[in-house]
């Protein structure tokens, strides 16, 4: 797996390409948008998406934990994508993945797709609409970027938008999962597999990092892959 | 029943009414009247202009009046295009009138509410014009049966549009469930001349019913003059636009009543739009756009302006191919290749439509190739010699479409439905096998029944029949409905809300707000982009981007390519064309050679970059990726070799560091028909084109719900990209049936593996012309020129993508 680390808020942080996002100091994991249980809600609208998706994304974060050694995990939002069946598959999954990491303390920020299922957390996280963790603010929603919001005087760091960088090569276009980094809050990528999104629109001093198959790139705005990541 | 009187009277009464307005029945149409009386079904084939829709629906009329004008829905008529609806419509009120039936004409391109439905129903509307979507969203409510219990005859019009495509499998398939609800029901056709009429006939009819082919020589004389530069004129040799011709192009339009311009995409056409525009002398409204992205009423506003007069020049894509006759249109100009001689005669046939008049066309080749090309396809337009429209392989994806239909409807039994797909011609080989695969799809969401839990689709009553599992699916299912895929779509409004038209989301998401690019004829800018809604303002500074759309690039038919090489390597250069192209040619023979059309020539040039190959089969670009594809497995299995290639209709280039200096016997090994689809299984990139495929298919079979503007919000939670659920199903059900369906597709559609194999089995029986130019010559220019866009044959995507990311990090 490859790292990168990053200089926030006087915090050394360290962006992963397995999607998420640790602070070594503080034994503490972060990552946003699972949306578990997509597949069933595809698979109760007649729209066919197999099992094992859940699964899969249950044992990447368990790897994450476990690299990281991570003691806290912050989960910043739509952990369930909608409304299922109380014997849905992925509940199984993540009680599973509940049970076998007892010591974790977990915290669930409260997002849009979990107001359809809040319950199936309860009871395996503490669950919350925000968090203030040192000088950082635990969100779901990002604050709009270029407004400075009175509200969050600290550093944001966020989910919910699922950012894409766009990447060309030869006329076609590659759209990959990132990090979105602007001068006052961190976007995170979605974690879950069944993610799609929307291409980051960064502005003047954002940065934008990559996730691509050989690990994490730091891409311009021309949208081209330049600079080569440091490696963890 | 009519008696022989009443026929006789109502005959003569059309007669009469004809005579009225000027003319006579023609012999085809009096064969078409005698066929209908008999009760036959048919195909008729005819140029346009000469009188079809009269032939069909004179025979209704006159049954109609015989009849004593009964009440309900007797006739059914199927239009492919929206457009032509409405013209429809007032036409067969017109006759009607003139024949003195009191019939009602409801015009239906969407779903139809309760009350409409009711209104059919209760016998209110005696013909129903609609497109083959909307009949199969007929057949999603339950009353279908109590509305078409006085149906006489379904008119398929168009035809020739519809069989190469899979909206023509979604029809045969609609057509069968209609004769089975009434076995009494005529079938009619209307077509252009096409290459296999059977054919048609028989995808129209279904298995085993015989009918009429009706076919009408087109008589109409089309005047061909290519565009040629001047001889101190340095033509471009790449793919260029060709814009060097402007003044030419609009001398011809100055010189005419009213001009329509084709191109081949709709970025073309917008810059060829804006090139006018600048040397514009006539009124600003008297020159026109049109293509599929711009908003229905702008393009509604345009035809109506080119039917009346008031336009000069409209420049158009395939988007007016179709449609409305354009009385005052006096010139057609095709800017670059037409691609195919029916096209050429298409897009020719739109002009000339007064009595007497002759169609005008102006080609305008853009490059070198181009000009032989005009040359050949005066020769086919001559001896009419169109190509044939292949209807597509076995398309278990509209099947699906289908079935979840009845299912929404009235219910189905599964064998029933089997024998019914059996009925039809695309589907009369549908083995038992894949019939289960397609109903463990609706019912289960796949064959691998465990890795679907709690999927809800299609349900098994108690009854034996299967129906919808709810309410909601049905509203899903009537809303994904159809089988014309495009890109989502951004809708295009200025800031006040007027709307402009709809523009790919991929091209949308690469704006920024402050981007100016032209669309319809303005340049516009970016204010700002919300959900799929694009918001711009008209600017006076010059576009900095064009809009790339997606549509497909129409391979060179086999037809006009044959035809091309056979000018080329005529040496009498008889024809205009011919003659402007023989200093190049002169050229190419001294440098390397110009082959016959038993010869394959490769070229072997050596530059800087690398040793290129160039081949020249004239097999059409989707051929040639394939070829590029099988070359580059079979070279990797000599050594490992990372190989970059291009096509354009006429050949491929390879290039690669260490690519080796072929000898004939190496080029004949590397060629062999033998073993072609193991060599194009073990290119790579056979899965990335999968994966692009998919798209369509998922649309078509429901998985993939469109996100046009408009769309419930409940759907939000059910968005997906082709390209997540492409892998997702990769990854945890490798065997689904739609997978295959997309491996399929790519061998026999998008490689067009058939014409592969074709052009490789000529290969073998000929001569292979092997040339070793110090430079490139004028063949191999355009493949260079597309080759430094090149893509590498043998990575998918992932690994491109690392490669270029080590690439980058390597400097």
């Amino acid at each position: 797996m490859i790292e990168l680390q990053l200089e926030i808020a006087g915090q050394c942080l360290v962006a992963d390409s397995a999607r998420v996002l640790a602070w070594p100091a503080q034994r503490a994991l972060l990552v946003a948008d699972l949306h578990l249980g997509k597949a069933q809600v595809f698979r109760q609208a007649g729209l066919s998406m197999p099992e094992g998706s859940d699964e899969h994304d249950l044992r990447r974060l368990a790897d994450a934990v476990a690299r990281h050694s991570a003691e806290r995990l912050f989960l910043l939002g739509d952990i369930v994508h909608g409304a299922t069946t109380i014997d849905a598959t992925w509940r199984h999954a993540w009680q599973r993945f509940a049970s076998a990491h007892g010591q974790l303390e977990m915290v669930a920020i409260i997002g849009n797709h979990d107001r359809h299922d809040r319950d199936a957390l309860v009871g395996t996280a503490s669950l919350s609409n925000g968090f203030a963790l040192g000088p950082f603010d635990l969100r779901h929603h990002p604050i709009d970027s270029g407004a400075t919001d009175p509200s969050a005087r600290s550093f944001v760091i966020a989910g919910h938008l699922h950012p894409l960088a766009v990447v060309s090569d030869s006329g076609r276009d590659y759209r990959l999962p990132c990090f979105w980094l602007q001068p006052s809050q961190l976007v995170l990528p979605a974690f879950g597999s069944t993610t799609r999104g929307q291409p980051a629109k960064a502005g003047p001093g954002d940065r934008i990092i990559a996730i691509t198959p050989a690990g994490l790139h730091e891409v311009t705005r021309t949208r081209a892959v330049r600079a080569g990541p440091r490696r963890g | 029943m009519a008696t022989e009187a009443a026929r006789r009277r109502a005959a003569r009464l059309l007669r009469h009414w004809l005579a009225s307005t000027g003319r006579r029945a023609a012999t085809f149409q009096r064969t078409t009247w005698e066929a209908w009386h008999r009760g036959a079904s048919g195909l008729l084939i005819a140029p346009t202009g000469t009188g079809k829709t009269l032939a069909i629906l004179g025979a209704a009329l006159v049954d109609a009046h015989a009849d004593g004008d009964p009440r309900g829905l007797r006739l059914l008529w199927i239009t492919p295009l929206r457009a032509l609806a409405a013209d429809t419509q007032r036409q067969i009120e017109e006759a009607a009138t003139g024949m003195q039936l009191s019939w009602r004409v409801l015009r239906r391109t969407g779903d139809s509410g309760s009350t409409e439905r009711a209104r059919v129903a209760r016998g209110a509307v005696e013909v129903l014009v609609t497109t083959p979507e909307s009949l199969s969203l007929m057949l999603t409510h339950a009353d279908v049966g109590e509305r078409l219990r006085w149906l006489d005859a379904v008119v398929v019009d168009e035809w020739h549009e519809l069989l190469g495509n899979k909206r023509g499998v979604l029809l045969e398939l609609a057509l069968a469930h209609l004769r089975a609800l009434r076995p009494s029901l005529r079938t009619w056709g209307l077509s252009a001349t096409i290459g296999n009429p059977q054919q048609a006939l028989r995808h129209l009819l279904g298995s085993g019913n015989p009918g009429e082919l009706i076919e009408v020589a087109g008589k109409r004389a089309i005047d061909l003059v290519t565009a040629l530069p001047d001889r101190a004129q340095r033509f471009p040799w790449g793919g260029h636009l060709g814009l060097a011709q402007l003044p030419r192009v609009l001398a011809a339009i100055e010189k005419s009543r009213s001009t329509l311009v084709f191109t081949n995409t709709r970025s073309q056409a917008e810059l060829w739009h804006q090139a006018l525009s600048a040397v514009w002398t006539g009124a600003d409204a008297e020159l026109g756009i049109h293509h599929g992205s711009i908003d229905r009423s702008q393009r509604q506003r345009v035809e109506a302006a080119l039917a009346d007069g008031r336009m000069r020049c409209v420049v158009a894509t395939s988007s007016l191919d179709l449609g409305v006759d354009f009385a005052p249109v006096d010139l057609v100009v095709q800017i670059g290749s037409p691609r195919s001689i029916a096209r050429l005669m298409q897009r020719a046939g739109r002009s000339g439509h007064r009595p007497g008049a002759r169609s005008r066309l102006l080609l305008v080749p853009t490059h070198n190739l181009e000009i032989a090309e005009a040359a050949a396809a005066r020769v086919e337009l001559a001896a009419r010699h169109v190509e044939s429209r292949n209807p597509p392989g076995l398309s278990l994806d509209v099947l699906a479409q289908h079935l979840v239909s009845l299912a929404t409807g009235t219910g189905f039994d599964a064998s029933t439905q089997l024998a019914a797909a059996r009925q039809t011609v695309a589907f009369a080989r549908l083995t038992d096998h894949d019939f289960a695969r397609v109903m463990a799809f609706v019912t289960l969401g796949g064959d691998a029944l465990a890795s679907y839990p709690q999927f809800q689709r299609v349900v098994q009553r108690e009854d034996g029949l299967f129906v919808i599992a709810s309410a909601a699916h049905a509203r899903l299912h009537r809303f994904s409905i159809g089988t014309i895929a495009s890109d989502a779509s951004v809708r295009l409004t200025f800031v006040r809300g007027r709307v402009l038209g709809e523009v790919e989301e991929s091209f949308a998401a690469r704006l920024k707000p402050g981007d100016r690019f032209r669309f319809g004829g303005r340049t516009l800018e970016l204010v700002r982009l919300r959900d799929l809604v694009a918001q711009v303002r008209a600017t006076a500074k010059p576009a900095n981007s064009v809009p790339r759309w997606l549509g497909g690039r129409l391979p060179l038919s086999g037809t006009l390519a044959a035809a091309t090489r056979a000018q080329l390597a005529d040496t009498r250069m008889d024809s205009r064309e011919m003659r402007a192209l023989a200093p190049m040619l002169q050229r190419q023979r001294e440098m390397s050679a110009v082959p016959n059309a038993d010869q394959l020539l490769v070229e072997v040039v050596k530059l800087r970059e690398g040793v290129f190959w160039f081949l020249y089969p004239f097999a059409g670009r989707l051929a040639h990726e394939g070829l590029a594809a099988v070359l580059a497995a079979r070279l990797a299995r000599l050594r490992p070799l990372s190989i970059g290639y291009a096509m354009n209709d006429y050949g491929v280039v390879l290039r690669a560091r260490g690519l080796p200096t072929p000898d004939v016997s190496l080029l004949r090994s590397l060629l062999d028909p033998e073993g072609l689809e193991e060599a194009l299984a073990n290119g790579i990139n056979l899965a990335e084109l999968a994966r692009r495929r998919f798209r369509d298919i998922a649309k078509i079979a429901g998985l993939l719900l469109p996100s046009r503007p408009g769309a419930p919000r409940a759907l939000r939670q059910l968005q997906a990209s082709s390209g997540l659920l492409y892998d997702v199903l990769s990854e945890y059900d490798a065997g689904h049936v739609l997978l295959e369906q997309a491996r399929r597709e790519v061998h026999e559609e998008s490689l067009e593996i058939d014409r592969l194999r074709a052009a490789l089995t000529q290969i073998k029986a000929g001569t292979i012309v092997l040339g070793t130019p110090a430079r490139l010559t004028p063949f191999a220019f355009p493949l260079w020129a597309e080759s430094l866009r090149g893509h590498l044959a043998h990575e998918d995507w992932q690994s491109r993508l690392a490669r270029m990311a080590s690439e980058l990090e390597g400097r």
